[in-house]
């Protein structure tokens, strides 16, 4: 595992601490899980505001596009679908 | 013709759609796509697709422009999958189902016609291989797998409930 040294304020280190009380855990273990949660919302952030890809967000989450789908749906986060791309597919299919 | 990306490929699965559709419109999908959607096959849309495949209701079809294909990643931040059936459609001048903002954006600047899977739902009930009471209990298993925008639901539910185009 590699060392990163980073400055906490305050408010920062009352959640890390926080959470390790709770959890049962180091305050590393507790960092680096937030860490990982973090860059999660990050990605479900950019797919979003339709700025990343479904086979992207999956790549980057390690999942299947079908499992990146469920994920979605369990989560409630809407497709970056406009109601102008449906209308413009109407009557397409013979 | 109508090429598919994984995304609109396994929301149909997922609902079930996949064999009435293989039997009204010729599916044909990339190496790439099917690597994609059947890579778990303990999934159940996985398997679907692998026996779509297997008995050749879904077409395999190879890109043989590799350079053109990262391009397309690259300059639309695509995955290997959307890239390579963008690419298809492109170049065969054809539909591509996709349920992938990026995608459908990518399509607007290429000048790709493209389809969700909702468009494909509707497709089989106008041709009446599915009821209203189906197409309705499909639509909104659907509406959560695919999370359409609200207005998109009630259009398709309107066009349902009327029985025509």
């Amino acid at each position: 595992m590699n060392v990163l040294s980073v400055r906490l304020d305050e408010e920062e280190l009352r959640h890390i601490k926080a959470l390790a009380k709770k959890e049962e855990t180091g305050q590393s273990q507790i960092a680096r899980e937030l860490i990982n949660e973090g860059w999660k919302f990050y990605l479900l952030r950019m797919y979003k505001e339709g700025k990343l890809s479904l086979g992207s967000l999956a790549k980057e989450l390690n999942m299947t596009i079908s499992s990146a789908i469920d994920f979605l749906e369990k989560l409630g986060i809407p497709a970056p679908l406009e109601y102008e791309d449906y209308l413009e597919g109407l009557g397409l299919l013979k | 013709m109508i090429i598919f990306d994984a995304s609109t490929l396994i929301l149909l699965a997922k609902i079930g759609l996949l064999k009435v559709i293989a039997q009204t419109q010729e599916i044909s999908i990339s190496k790439e796509v099917e690597i994609e959607s059947t890579c778990k096959l303990e999934l159940f849309d996985a398997r679907v697709i692998n026996e779509f495949i297997r008995t050749q209701k879904i077409k395999v079809v190879k890109l043989s422009n590799q350079t053109l294909l990262k391009r397309l990643q690259k300059d639309f931040v695509l995955a290997r999958g959307e890239a390579s059936a963008l690419l298809l459609a492109h170049q065969r001048q054809t539909i591509l189902a996709t349920d992938d903002g990026q995608t459908i954006k990518a399509c607007k600047v290429l000048g790709v016609k493209f389809v969700i899977a909702i468009h494909f739902l509707l497709g089989v009930y106008y041709k009446k291989k599915i009821n209203k009471e189906l197409a309705l209990a499909k639509l909104e298993r659907l509406k959560n797998l695919g999370r359409y925008n609200a207005k998109i639901i009630s259009d398709a539910i309107n066009r349902i409930e009327r029985g025509k185009r």
